[in-house]
């Protein structure tokens, strides 16, 4: 509305002598201070939002008098800005930052026009003239010059809640000079803090968060899972609080981390169902050094970190839990494990279609009530759980395996699944405890068992083998010489998965676990505890070349091997004892070719192997001979090409543990120098 | 030129014109230049006056506090015309009339101001003043823009007081308190600091209400603002599920739902104690209560800590009154020895009773239904409980326990209509009577799965004893092989579904229900716990939803079972016959034979022979037939059962599955059933 502002001019002031003309504009200038339009001083339309406001003076004015206007002028455009400012930020959308400095403006605001009326008043004296005016309005023109800027930059970046603060802070911050100034900056910033600070309080000292407008610099994205507490869980700890940057303000910026673990501390507390009464709760106010606020979040936080430590670690015993979770997972409960396997191995045999999980389950109930596992309080958490997957796959899966042409190799055919891939142990976790024993710290513990439960099964088929070892002495001498490079190769790979287990279980678990124990022992809030944990979860999964795919092929590959070799030697072991013991009676037989005697049907029964991820080495037509020979040759090159690898590895990365196991595996330089070179032509030799 | 009116020579007199006009207008009177709009309630400038530019929109803009105070005072007359008005309401226009009143106060205040100056300047109206304002000046004196000044504060104020007023329209009881309390999330602390005031204010008879609530139990609430509302029409044992509510939509936003369900309960609980239990006796704490709830500050009520003072307060008071009630239940009410009596009772408990109870009753349960009295089997009931254990139970529980008839229909035997019953009374009736069917139902399950059992031992035992008898009849060795099987049979599912319901699922959801009422705080809890008891032992017994099928199913087994009674007892008895006349027939050529007569002769024999054939061709034969008619359907049954059984959700049946079907006998004969687990 154009008309409203430029009204044209009353009288023309023209003819009206200087002194006189004084005097007019002097009431004119006390109305335009106040915001209301003067008579021969108008102001312009506004060209955006929080623009400068200018003024058209009627030009009939003596320019001696308009150079002295001109001067005092910038305090009305100033307190126009402040107003427009105040008027906006009271609204209830802005926040309560914004209605804070707002209602503090306003206050200030009440002294300029007390100030105003009070010239006024002088005006009607005598000897009043616009240079006296500009003279008192020195202190105003300061006050509201920083209204001003402070309102111009809140405004036009249409700032809210912390980011304000933040404005106001620098505000202070380049004030700092002047003292009436930096006063009067503090004066407002400390008002703009009250509500945010009261936030602030009651999320350090209750955890809550009461933030109608959306301010404050923790979010709550509280989801209700209700009927699935482990994803919730899981979740949680990442989830549930997070900090907004562009709502902290600068000064608290440093502290924002803490802030937000203290609430998150305290409301975890909270979810247990325990009352929280932080033992002295002082006010925060806002200070332009430091100290105060910062002493009082510090207390605060380890106020929470303390009581919350004490929580998890005493009243819920969380290394009690570990340990609980580490007989179990990491094979620690060694009678255990023994009694389960042996009633569980040949149920898990089987191809995963075929298990029954409840007759598993009784039987894994069984194992723990009838060995000293019966001791552990937590031995109801543990149960079984039956994956879709394989560990390989599993492991390739995480490790992000794109190369199409493995991952195809990789697929995982649920048919092919044993029991003893899929199975795993699985832990019931209760809240809060589950925050550390998250659904990702489970996963991992998952990762490991299955490893190391794969390999003691692979080391019990060849334990099998060696009991047929020594049967296979009461043989004549002739027929047992040709058992011999059979069991040779029995022994090296029972020296390969003994010291693969060795390396795992005493050189990579223990020594992470008692590192693990003795820094729990120095941690003092539950982050630390977190860090920790996945600290000791990963490093044993990349000592135990569980997070390298290569490596765990050729580790893998190796298993395979062992396992066909068993197979092998299981399915021939019927024949050769019956054929040696009945030949020491009645003459030598030749052994039969493998494939005229395989019965097909006994071999599949029998069969425990995992056939999908390679080839088998020995065909069905193989001699006798020939298949031990061809897996001893794929053995060795395997178990080269993987000392090979972990050498190679051993250089990128300085990682000296897996070179324990290179000497373990290698002990005697036996395949680095003997095998390496001379290996293919030896064979030769022998098959020639 | 009309566009450039010259400043007015009248503009000194019409300054204090104006203030004058102004200070009415403050006070919702129009005055000579400013006249009141009637719909808007605002302030014009009368057009026929000419205002310099300036001073017009100072007078506009001072206008607004007239127009503010305009609507404020409209709302409080309003509201106090109206006759529906809530106390809360009221107590908000109070408030509201004291700020106008206050308000006033000032005005007054300015108007001596106004009055005295003109008293000081009489002269000012001089037409020789040049400029307009100019008269009027005097230090300390009330000018135009002192009195703009002088206004801001109170315009500030109103204008919350009326933003406060005109949410709250229309709003009753615990919304109101919420319309208020929004305004405190303003950072602006003068608003904050009036909303407060209001807020104190509504809450007030809000806060009353609560104390008399939580202390007595009583609902004082003419309006209906309360939050929790009572439905007069109902006593006695649906009072603690129906009587009292939380009205979800008068909770205020400073309460929230939890916390008004637990003061629902503790008004609940107190009521409860004083009309169900008749007890009168005071609750431990009650006069700390009512002190602290004195002491404590209206304030308290919706400053947003839940645990301050208040909140404990109400947490500790409500804590009390639930173990009261647990209390009074347990203790004078027996609610332990009456849960422990119905599991005892209608759940088969007590095994003596029920087994020596099933032998006395079973003669006058053949008979059909029509010919029952109700009174000859209170005397059977009187009879068994003598003679067994149960003869040492509390006499009270002993009363409540009774026979029942359920309605008969044409055709009913004894069985299908008997029950046993147990009467409630007095407050644990609370607990119980809602349930009173599931009990019934459970009792009617488990008791015809019980018969099913005792038929089957009945007949066991008779196979067993004349098993070495019966061996001097050759032809009918097959018959009893396969009765002998088929008994086997049906008394292995029937013992294993006996073991499952009894065992598995009755006494595991009992044990836990157990360990909750020892940690239970409040009936509720009490109730949850039984509620759930109840749901998961009726889930056992195939009573829920899900088991509709398996339930026909498992009761087409049971009359197989009976089936198989009545052939095997009319096998029995033709057997002992058959064997009576064979003795009889040999004894008699002995006797001869002794006394040197013939043993026989011909026409004797020929007919022994013939009776002999006719045994064994007719009658074997056709139990025979009957019997593998018999199998083949019990096979059939047993099949689909356990086919049923497979798909069940429930893993608990699945693993009872495993133990019906132990050694794969169904599963060889029922491709079906080798589909996978996993």
């Amino acid at each position: 509305s154009t008309n409203l502002f430029i009204e044209p001019f009353p009288p023309n002031l023209g003819p009206v002598p200087t002194c006189s003309q004084e005097g007019i504009l002097i009431e004119d200038l006390l109305c335009c201070l106040e915001g209301v339009e003067g008579n021969y001083i108008v102001p312009k339309p506004l060209s955006e939002k929080y623009g400068q406001r200018h003024f058209i003076i009627s030009d009939a004015i003596d320019p001696a008098l308009e150079k002295l206007l001109l001067n005092i002028l910038p305090v009305a455009s100033d307190y126009s800005m402040v107003v427009r400012f105040i008027e906006e930020h009271r609204h209830f959308d802005c926040g309560q930052v914004n209605h804070a400095l707002a209602a503090a403006m306003l206050t200030l605001v009440k002294d300029y026009r007390v100030f105003v009326t009070q010239l006024e008043s002088l005006s009607h004296k005598n000897f009043f003239s616009l240079s006296k005016m500009n003279y008192y309005l020195q202190p105003m023109k300061l006050l509201m010059d920083i209204l001003a800027k402070i309102a111009s930059a809140v405004g036009k970046s249409g700032a809210r809640g912390g980011k304000v603060l933040s404005l106001l802070h620098e505000q202070t911050a380049m004030c700092m000079g002047n003292t009436k100034s930096q006063e009067l900056c503090l004066y407002l910033t400390q008002k703009a803090c009250v509500p945010y600070m009261e936030m602030l309080e009651k999320w350090l000292y209750k955890g809550v968060i009461y933030d109608p407008h959306h301010e404050f610099l923790v979010e709550d994205n509280e989801v209700h899972y209700e009927d699935a507490p482990r994803i919730y869980s899981a979740d949680y700890w990442e989830k549930r609080y997070n900090v907004s940057r562009e709502r902290i303000p600068v000064f608290l910026e440093r502290m924002a981390d803490m802030i937000l673990r203290t609430g998150k501390y305290l409301n975890v507390i909270q979810q247990c169902g325990k009352n929280v009464k932080p033992p002295k709760a002082e006010p925060l106010v806002y200070a332009i050094t430091e100290r105060q606020y910062v002493e009082v979040i510090e207390t605060a936080y380890s106020f929470a970190s303390k009581t919350l430590l004490q929580l998890v670690m005493e009243e819920n015993d969380l290394m009690g839990r570990l340990r609980s979770v580490k007989h179990y997972f990491l094979l620690d409960q060694g009678d255990f494990i023994v009694q389960f396997m042996d009633s569980c191995e040949s149920e898990l045999c089987k191809n995963i279609d075929d298990l029954v999980p409840t007759r598993l389950e009784t039987l894994l109930e069984l194992a723990l009530r009838t060995s000293a596992a019966n001791q552990d309080p937590y031995k109801e958490e543990i149960s079984m759980e039956l994956l879709p997957y394989d560990l390989i796959f599993q492991m390739c899966k995480i490790l992000k395996i794109n190369d199409t042409e493995s991952y195809k190799r990789l697929q995982c055919d649920k048919k092919d699944l044993t029991g003893l891939l899929a199975f795993s142990f699985n832990y019931q976790v209760k809240w809060p405890v589950s925050l550390i024993l998250n659904f990702n710290a489970i996963a991992c513990y998952q990762i490991i068992f299955r490893h190391l439960f794969y390999c003691k099964h692979i080391e019990r088929l060849l334990c099998r083998v060696w009991l047929k070892n020594k049967l296979a002495k009461t043989f004549s001498l002739q027929s047992s010489q040709m058992y011999v490079s059979a069991f040779a190769l029995r022994q090296r790979m029972l020296n390969y998965v003994q010291n693969l287990e060795y390396y795992t279980m005493v050189e990579v678990i223990e020594p992470n676990w008692v590192s693990f124990l003795n820094k729990m022992n120095k941690v003092n809030n539950i982050d630390d505890v977190l860090v920790c944990h996945s600290d000791f979860l990963d490093s044993c999964l990349k000592d135990s070349m569980l997070t390298n795919p290569d490596l765990l092929q050729n580790v893998y590959y190796l298993l395979d091997i062992c396992m066909e070799f068993y197979e092998f030697i299981q399915h021939m072991g019927n024949y050769f004892i019956d054929a040696e013991l009945t030949s020491m009676l009645s003459g030598y037989d030749s052994s039969d070719s493998y494939g005229e005697v395989a019965d097909s049907s006994k071999l599949s029964d029998s069969s425990i192997g995992r056939s999908y991820i390679r080839k088998r080495i020995i065909n069905e037509t193989d001699k006798f001979e020939e298949a031990i020979a061809k897996l001893d040759q794929s053995f060795t090159e395997t178990l080269v090409q993987l000392v090979e690898q972990i050498m190679l590895f051993k250089s990128d990365n300085n990682n000296d543990k897996l070179l324990n196991l290179v000497y373990r595996l290698d002990f005697n330089r036996f395949y680095n120098v003997a095998v390496k070179e001379p290996y293919t032509r030896g064979e030769e030799e022998t098959s020639g | 030129n009309a566009l450039f009116p010259a400043p007015s020579m009248k503009s000194s007199a019409s300054e204090r014109v104006v203030l004058q006009d102004l200070i009415f207008s403050f006070q919702g009177i129009p005055g000579t230049l400013l006249k009141l709009d009637p719909v808007s309630l605002g302030f014009k400038l009368d057009p026929r006056f000419s205002v310099s530019r300036p001073i017009r929109r100072v007078v506009l803009r001072l206008a607004e506090l007239g127009w503010l105070h305009n609507r404020l005072r409209r709302f409080c007359e309003e509201a106090e015309s109206s006759r529906s008005l809530g106390l809360m309401e009221k107590s908000l226009v109070c408030a509201l009339r004291e700020e106008l009143t206050e308000y006033y106060r000032l005005v007054a205040v300015l108007q001596a101001q106004a009055l005295q100056q003109q008293q000081l300047l009489p002269s000012a109206d001089s037409p020789l003043s040049e400029e307009p304002f100019h008269g009027s000046a005097g230090s300390g004196g009330l000018t135009l823009r002192s009195l703009g000044v002088w206004a801001l504060e109170p315009t500030e104020r109103l204008r919350c007081l009326v933003a406060i007023a005109e949410t709250s329209k229309n709003r009753k009881g615990g919304a109101l308190a919420s319309a208020v309390h929004s305004f405190l999330q303003s950072g602006d602390p003068v608003e904050r600091r009036t909303a407060r005031h209001l807020l104190a204010a509504v809450c007030k008879p809000l806060y009353l209400m609560l104390s008399r609530w939580v202390v007595d139990g009583e609902l004082e609430d003419p309006y209906g603002e309360f939050f929790i509302a009572a439905d007069p029409q109902v006593t006695g044992e649906r009072l603690w599920y129906d009587k009292y509510r939380v009205q979800s939509d008068l909770v205020p936003s400073f309460v929230p739902m939890a916390e008004a369900n637990k003061i629902l309960a503790t008004g609940k609980s107190i009521n409860f104690l004083r009309e169900v239990c008749q007890d009168q006796t005071p609750i431990h704490g009650r006069d700390m209560l009512r002190q602290a709830l004195d002491a404590a500050n209206v304030e308290a009520l919706f400053t947003s800590d839940r645990d301050g003072d208040l909140g404990q307060v109400m947490e500790m008071a409500y804590q009390e009154v639930s173990r009261r009630v647990l209390d009074v239940l347990s203790g004078p009410h027996k609610f332990l020895e009456n849960l422990h009596a119905l599991r005892r009772y209608l759940l088969l408990g007590q095994g003596d009773f029920i087994r020596h109870l099933m032998e006395i009753i079973n003669p006058e349960l053949c008979k059909p239904a029509s010919h029952l009295y109700g009174h000859n089997l209170s005397g059977i009931l009187e009879t068994a409980i003598r003679a067994t254990n149960a003869q040492f139970e509390d006499p009270e529980i002993l009363q409540r326990l009774d026979v029942r008839l359920l309605e008969l229909n044409a055709g009913d035997i004894g069985w299908d209509v008997f029950t046993l019953d147990y009467h409630f009374s007095g407050p644990i009736s609370t607990i119980f009577v809602p349930n009173a069917s599931s009990y019934l139902m459970l009792f009617s399950t488990l008791w015809r799965a019980k018969r099913s059992e005792y038929v089957l031992t009945g007949s066991w035992k008779r196979q067993t004893t004349a098993m070495r008898m019966l061996r001097k009849l050759p032809e009918l060795a097959p018959v009893l092989q396969r009765t002998h099987l088929l008994t086997a049979e049906m008394i292995h599912l029937v013992q294993q579904m006996q073991y499952y319901m009894l065992f598995e699922v009755l006494e595991c959801s009992w044990h836990e229900m157990l360990g909750k009422l020892g940690q239970a705080e409040s009936l509720d809890d009490i109730l949850k716990a039984h509620m759930q008891f109840l749901d998961k032992t009726k889930a056992g017994a195939l009573l829920d939803n899900e088991s509709k099928r398996l339930a026909a199913r498992l009761r087409v087994v049971h009359s197989l079972v009976l089936s198989l009674e009545k052939i095997e007892t009319d096998l029995h008895n033709h057997a002992l016959q058959e064997l009576a006349a064979r003795n009889a027939h040999e004894n008699t050529i002995e006797a001869r034979g002794d006394a040197g007569e013939f043993g026989t002769d011909t026409a004797e024999k020929q007919a022994y022979e013939k009776a002999r054939a006719d045994f064994k061709k007719k009658y074997v034969r056709d139990v025979l037939t009957k019997l593998t008619i018999l199998a083949t359907d019990y096979q059939e049954q047993v099949k689909n059962f356990l086919l049923e059984l497979a798909d069940h959700p429930n893993n608990n049946l699945q693993l009872l599955s495993f133990r019906l079907d132990f050694n794969d006998h169904y599963k060889r004969r029922e491709p079906r059933l080798v589909a996978p687990y996993t």
